[in-house]
């Protein structure tokens, strides 16, 4: 034998987890991914609220659409760097097959999602986009969680569901404030604390 | 009394070849390039051990090219998978005996 027993099960483990999971995801990158959603609705509710006295202004979707846009792309460029600094520190590739794994699973609805509410803009239906959001993004977390750290299932379901929420109450700002902003912080906080 | 290394298989005593199994017992297929890098091993010696393990009907070479650069997935058979796992029971029994 080469090996005793116990170290060759838990070398066996090791390389199943590894092979498997990526758990390199930090938990900065959802917080910072939350601040960036909780700034983006802050300034929705502000540009809702200027359209309200004056309402011949600028048109108002496009004031939204911009800074949804925004958002969306500061909370992806900050939550992948927090990540990757955290790879670099460990010295392993950043892109290998299970980043390859997370990375399309959770793509996959992203995307959809993104073409199904360009297509709702299109077609001048602003009123389900914020549900559209949080549904779709919901299921690309659902999606990518088979493949990463646990607290993410929870935090896609979560998203699913304030989606309905805001469905069929139309509380639009209020439950993106929820998902985007408090439930990513709240996820990225459990991820930091229950590291080892 | 029964001899407890008798249920081990031989083809998995070296650590190499037990790595690739594990590896391709969760993930459905996986690339020479990617196997490389998860078992920290050299292109000969990770060569030499697959060759090992798919004479023995444990998994299933694909050779493929993107554009003209080979491209060779392994998968696990039914074989390998039902010998690993009965391998991973004979460990599980003999650390059971040694508490």
């Amino acid at each position: 034998m080469e090996n005793k027993p116990s170290e060759t099960l838990s070398d066996i483990r090791r390389l199943m987890e590894r092979s498997s999971r990526f758990s390199l995801l930090s938990g900065y990158s959802l917080i910072a991914a939350g601040i960036c959603g909780l700034a983006g609705v802050w300034q929705a509710h502000r540009e809702v609220m200027q359209w309200r006295m004056h309402p011949g202004g600028e048109h108002l979707a496009d004031r939204l659409i911009l800074t949804g846009s925004l958002t969306l792309v500061a909370a992806l460029a900050l939550g992948y760097a927090f990540t990757w600094g955290k790879v670099r520190r460990q010295q392993v590739p950043l892109w290998d097959a299970v980043v390859r794994k997370v990375s399309i699973h959770f793509a996959i609805p992203l995307f959809t999602g993104g073409v199904f509410v360009v297509g709702m803009i299109y077609w001048g239906q602003y009123q389900f986009i914020a549900t559209a959001c949080l549904v779709f993004y919901g299921l690309a977390l659902v999606n990518a969680s088979h493949f990463t750290v646990r607290p993410i299932r929870m935090l896609g379901l979560m998203q699913l569901l304030l989606g309905f929420i805001c469905l069929f109450t139309g509380y639009n700002l209020i439950c993106l404030m929820l998902g985007f902003g408090i439930m990513n912080i709240l996820a990225g906080w459990l991820i930091q604390v229950k590291k080892p | 009394m029964k001899n407890p290394i008798e249920k081990l298989n031989k083809v998995f005593e070296s650590r190499i070849r037990l790595g690739v199994m594990s590896v391709l017992v969760v993930n459905e297929e996986m690339n020479f390039k990617d196997l490389r890098q998860l078992l920290e091993v050299t292109d000969g010696n990770l060569a030499t051990h697959l060759n090992v393990l798919e004479e023995n009907g444990f998994l299933r070479v694909h050779k493929g090219f993107i554009g003209r650069k080979t491209h060779t997935t392994y998968r696990i058979t039914p074989e390998g998978e039902r010998a690993f796992r009965s391998h991973l029971a004979a460990l599980e029994h003999m650390i059971r005996k040694l508490e």
